[in-house]
């Protein structure tokens, strides 16, 4: 016997319910239609405005800065070479260079805090 | 830099590392440096995954920018997410990510990253949604090149 097609109850909960749902469930896409949606109902709640800009799209952009980086392998051999002397620990390196080591790496950069070098620094946690 | 239709596809390319282990590990990973939040003299590897919803960010370096504790008056969103470590709680913070290049020029860009306090030590990973979706990149496995550039 055929039995009677029912419809599905509407979604009663508010969109940032909805969003925090899917957001959770890994279906960004999904959150992100929600979101825009929303913004076409018109919704103002402070939740769904936080959402809504943590989904929103990014805008991505030619640095302004111009100091290039230097070769990664010095610092990546120096780690190669000393993870086991190391390991647990943060580390500051500079082409290839230890400048800091500590299990903290608040403390890692409060040592380069007091002794800067205007360069960039790798931070690095051995595991 | 690479071209698309001799219009530009990239504007940075950088040397990724494919392991931070002396070659323990048994499959390769890609690492990119980094940095966060416009703090261009401290830069750290990342690692790219691809099939991660999310951007994952190491609590340790979400202390150091202030981003774990009292007194962040960002905008932030409590959730929990399925993880290889377990369901962890923690927020979802957007943050200004800065792809460092050795040749062209730096990208800068945005994204959602989740914090966890219960999230070891150590790794930070890049996710699609919201990041890698959001720029053009390409690899050169046979150099260890990592080509990016500004989405369109």
């Amino acid at each position: 016997m055929a039995q009677v097609l029912r419809k599905p109850d509407p979604d009663t909960r508010s969109y940032a319910e909805r969003i925090h749902d899917l957001v959770e469930n890994d279906y960004v896409g999904a959150a992100r239609k929600l979101v825009a949606e929303a913004v076409e109902q018109g919704e103002k709640d402070a939740e769904f405005l936080k959402w809504q800009k943590v989904l929103a799209p990014a805008v991505s952009k030619v640095s302004r800065n111009k100091e290039l980086d230097s070769d990664p392998m010095s610092d990546v051999n120096w780690i190669r070479e000393h993870r086991a002397e190391f390991c647990g620990q943060w580390v500051a390196l500079l082409e290839g260079e230890l400048l800091a080591s500590s299990q903290s790496l608040d403390e890692v950069m409060s040592q380069l805090e007091r002794n800067p070098v205007g360069r960039r620094v790798l931070f690095h946690y051995i595991d | 830099m690479l071209k698309l239709d001799e219009v530009d596809f990239t504007c940075g390319r950088a040397s990724f590392v494919d392991s931070l282990k002396n070659f323990q590990e048994p499959t390769a990973k890609i690492f990119v440096k980094i940095c966060l939040e416009g703090r261009i003299d401290s830069g750290f590897y990342a690692q790219l995954d691809t099939g991660a919803a999310w951007s994952v960010l190491d609590p340790v370096i979400a202390k150091s920018l202030g981003l774990i504790g009292t007194g962040n008056l960002r905008t932030q969103l409590n959730i929990q997410l399925n993880t290889r470590f377990g369901i962890l709680k923690g927020n979802l913070i957007p943050l200004n990510v800065t792809f460092l290049a050795r040749d062209g020029q730096h990208l800068d860009t945005s994204a959602p990253f989740f914090i966890s306090p219960d999230w070891p030590e150590g790794r930070t990973f890049l996710g699609y949604s919201g990041l890698l979706d959001s720029i053009r990149f390409a690899l050169d496995p046979q150099r260890n090149h990592f080509y990016f550039g500004p989405g369109i």
